[in-house]
C-alpha cells in the first residue's frame, strides 16, 4: 500500500504530466507505456481492482467510440455493421486509439489518484491555498458523503427487511425494494451540497487563517527527487515538440 | 460575555414569494437562555440561521433590518471573530461534520485549527471537550459510523472546542434518548451558569423550561409573543392562544426553585399540595 503513502503533491504533478505527455505524443506512449505503468503499479500496490475498474470503464468507452465512427460513416467504404464482424482496418483503429489515448490516462490516472489519497492528506497538501482548498473540500467530501449515501439506503434496505420486503438476490429485486427510496435519496444527496455549504461556513472552514494541524504531512526527499524529474521530463517534451515544430 | 439583537429584522429565501421572518425585534442580552417555540415552518431554523449570520453569508436573499452583536452590526466584524463568539448547531447533525476527517479528534480539532489556533492550544482545549462530554472511548473512531444521539453530542463538542459566548442549537433533542437529553440538560444548565448567552429552539419545550429566561413564540414569522415564561403563558392562557403549552410539572420546575428535580406528575402534585397548605 505504497501509493497511499505518496505525498499528494507527488502523485498530483505525476497525474498531471502523465495527462499533458499523453496529449502531447500518439497513442503508444499512453496504450503501450503509461497503461503498462499503471498495472505494475496497481500490482506492487496489491489493489488491482483499481486498474480492473478503469478497464471496465475505458472499454465500453472505446467500443462507444468504434459505433459512432460506424454511425458517421467515417470508415471508408464500409458500414457500422462491419464493426461487429471486427473487420476494422488498422488506421481506424490507430485514429481511434489516438482520438481516446487522453481520457484513456485520466481515466487510469485519475481513478487512482482519488481512490488511493485520503481526503484529509489531500486537503492538508493544499490547505495553504484557500482557493484550491475550497474546491478540493468540495470534491473530497464526495467520497464520505457517497459511503453516507450508501449507509443510508443500507438503513433503509434493513428497514424495509424487517417490515417483511424481501430485498436479497438478485440486483433487480434490491433495486425493486431501493425504488421508493430513490428519490427521497437523491433528493438528499442533492440537498446535501447546499448543507456542505452551510458546514463551511459555520465551522468556519473559509477563514482565512495560519493554520497549524494536527496531522502534519511531510515529504521525502526521494519524492521531492522525483517531482524535479516529471518535470523535467515534461519541459524536455515540450522542447523537442517546439523543435520538431521549428524545423 | 455578548449580547445578541436582530432590529427590524425580515428575510425572503431567494426565488419564494413571502417573507419567513417578518419584522422580527430580538434581543438577547448576555447570559440570558432563550427558547424559541413554534409550530413548524414556522421559521425557527431562519431565525436560528440569521442570529449566526448565515443569513445572508450563504443565503441570498432579500434583507431588511440589522444583526449586531454587542451594540455592533455583524458587518464590523470578521468571519474568524463571528466564528468564535457565536457557536451553532445545526437540526441534522450531520451537517455539523467536516465530512473530511477521519476520526474524532480531528474533527474536533478542525474547529481549532479553522479559527487559527496553534497546535499546543488545539490539543489541550480537544483533551479538555473530550473530558467534559465524555468522549474518550470515541475519540480515534470515524464520526461517519457513529449513531445519532453520539452526533449531536460531537456535533456540541465541535462547538465548545472553541469556548463562544453565544451558543445557538437547533432542535438538538430530537434524536436523543431520554437519558442523552438529560445530559444535554446539564451541559446547558453548567453552560448558563458560566454567563454564556444560550438561544435554544425546541419543539419540546418541557424538558428545558427550568432553564429558560426569555422565551419566543413564533409564528409564521412573526414574534407572537415573549417576555418571561410565566408572562407569555399567563398572557396566552387569558386570551385563549392555540399554542404549545408545557406540561405542569415542567411549569412548576420553573417557578419553585427546588433542590430536587420534579420528575413526574406525582412529584409535582405533591408540591402543589405543600403549596396550598402553606397558605
Ligand atoms: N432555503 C430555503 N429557500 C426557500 N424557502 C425556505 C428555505 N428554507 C426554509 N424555507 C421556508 O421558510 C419557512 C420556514 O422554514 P424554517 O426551516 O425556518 O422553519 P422551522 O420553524 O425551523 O420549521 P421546523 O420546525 O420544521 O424545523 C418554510 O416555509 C420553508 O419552506
Ligand atoms: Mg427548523
Amino acid at each position: 500500500m505504497f501509493i497511499e503513502k505518496i505525498h499528494p503533491h507527488t502523485k498530483v504533478i505525476f497525474t498531471m504530466a502523465m495527462i499533458f505527455l499523453s496529449v502531447l505524443n500518439d497513442y503508444t506512449f499512453s496504450f503501450y507505456i503509461i497503461i503498462p505503468i499503471m498495472f505494475v503499479l496497481h500490482l506492487i500496490n496489491r489493489s488491482i481492482q483499481t486498474f480492473i475498474t478503469s478497464l471496465i470503464i475505458v472499454i465500453p468507452y472505446l467500443f462507444m467510440l468504434m459505433l459512432i465512427y460506424g454511425l458517421l460513416g467515417e470508415l471508408t467504404d464500409s458500414n457500422w455493421i462491419v464493426i461487429f464482424n471486427f473487420k476494422l482496418n488498422e488506421t481506424v483503429l490507430i485514429d481511434i486509439l489516438n482520438r481516446s489515448k487522453s481520457v484513456v490516462v485520466m481515466i487510469f490516472m485519475l481513478s487512482t489518484l482519488f481512490k488511493h489519497t485520503s481526503s484529509d492528506s489531500m486537503l492538508l497538501a493544499f490547505s495553504k491555498h484557500t482557493s484550491i482548498k475550497a474546491i478540493s473540500f468540495i470534491f473530497m467530501n464526495v467520497k464520505n458523503s457517497l459511503s453516507h449515501l450508501r449507509l443510508r439506503a443500507n438503513n433503509i434496505l434493513i428497514a424495509q427487511q424487517t417490515r417483511g420486503i424481501n430485498t436479497q438476490g438478485f440486483i433487480i429485486t434490491r433495486l425493486r425494494a431501493l425504488w421508493p427510496m430513490i428519490m427521497p435519496l437523491t433528493m438528499s444527496a442533492m440537498l446535501d451540497s447546499q448543507e456542505r455549504q452551510l458546514t463551511l461556513y459555520v465551522r468556519g472552514f473559509d477563514i482565512e487563517s495560519q493554520r497549524d494541524n494536527i496531522e502534519t504531512l511531510k515529504k521525502h526527499k526521494l519524492e521531492v527527487l522525483f517531482e524535479l524529474l516529471i518535470v523535467g521530463l515534461v519541459i524536455f517534451s515540450i522542447l523537442s515538440e517546439v523543435t520538431i515544430w521549428l524545423n | 460575555m455578548a449580547q445578541l439583537e436582530l432590529s427590524n429584522f425580515s428575510f425572503r429565501y431567494q426565488g419564494s414569494q413571502d417573507y419567513v421572518l417578518k419584522d422580527i425585534n430580538l434581543t438577547l442580552k448576555s447570559g440570558q437562555f432563550t427558547l424559541i417555540n413554534g409550530l413548524d415552518g414556522a421559521g425557527k431554523t431562519t431565525l436560528g440561521y440569521a442570529l449566526k449570520g448565515i443569513i445572508p453569508h450563504v443565503f441570498e436573499g432579500t434583507l431588511l433590518g440589522e444583526q449586531r452583536l454587542n451594540h455592533k452590526v455583524f458587518q464590523e466584524y470578521t468571519h474568524q471573530e463571528l466564528t468564535k463568539i457565536i457557536g451553532y448547531c445545526f437540526q441534522n447533525p450531520w451537517t455539523q461534520l467536516s465530512m473530511i476527517k477521519s476520526t474524532l479528534e480531528e474533527e474536533l480539532s478542525f474547529s481549532c485549527e479553522n479559527v487559527g489556533y496553534a497546535l499546543e492550544e488545539t490539543r489541550f482545549r480537544v483533551k479538555a471537550i473530550v473530558r467534559l462530554l465524555d468522549l474518550s472511548h470515541l475519540i480515534h473512531k470515524n464520526p461517519i459510523h457513529l449513531s445519532l444521539g453520539q452526533l449531536q453530542t460531537i456535533a456540541l463538542g465541535t462547538i465548545l472546542v472553541l469556548d463562544p459566548d453565544v451558543l445557538i442549537l437547533d432542535e438538538p433533542t430530537s434524536q436523543l434518548d431520554p437519558l442523552t437529553r438529560r445530559r444535554l440538560f446539564n451541559h446547558l444548565s453548567d453552560l448558563k451558569k458560566q454567563g454564556k448567552t444560550i438561544i435554544l429552539i425546541e419543539h419540546n419545550i418541557d424538558d428545558f423550561l427550568e432553564l429558560v429566561d426569555h422565551l419566543v413564540l413564533l409564528e409564521k414569522g412573526s414574534i407572537l409573543d415573549q417576555g418571561s415564561v410565566i408572562d407569555v403563558y399567563t398572557r396566552s392562557l387569558s386570551i385563549g392562544r392555540d399554542i404549545q403549552y408545557p406540561s405542569l410539572t415542567a411549569l412548576l420546575s420553573t417557578i419553585t426553585s427546588l433542590d430536587k428535580p420534579i420528575l413526574n406528575d406525582n412529584d409535582a402534585l405533591t408540591i402543589l399540595k405543600g403549596v396550598k397548605s402553606h397558605d
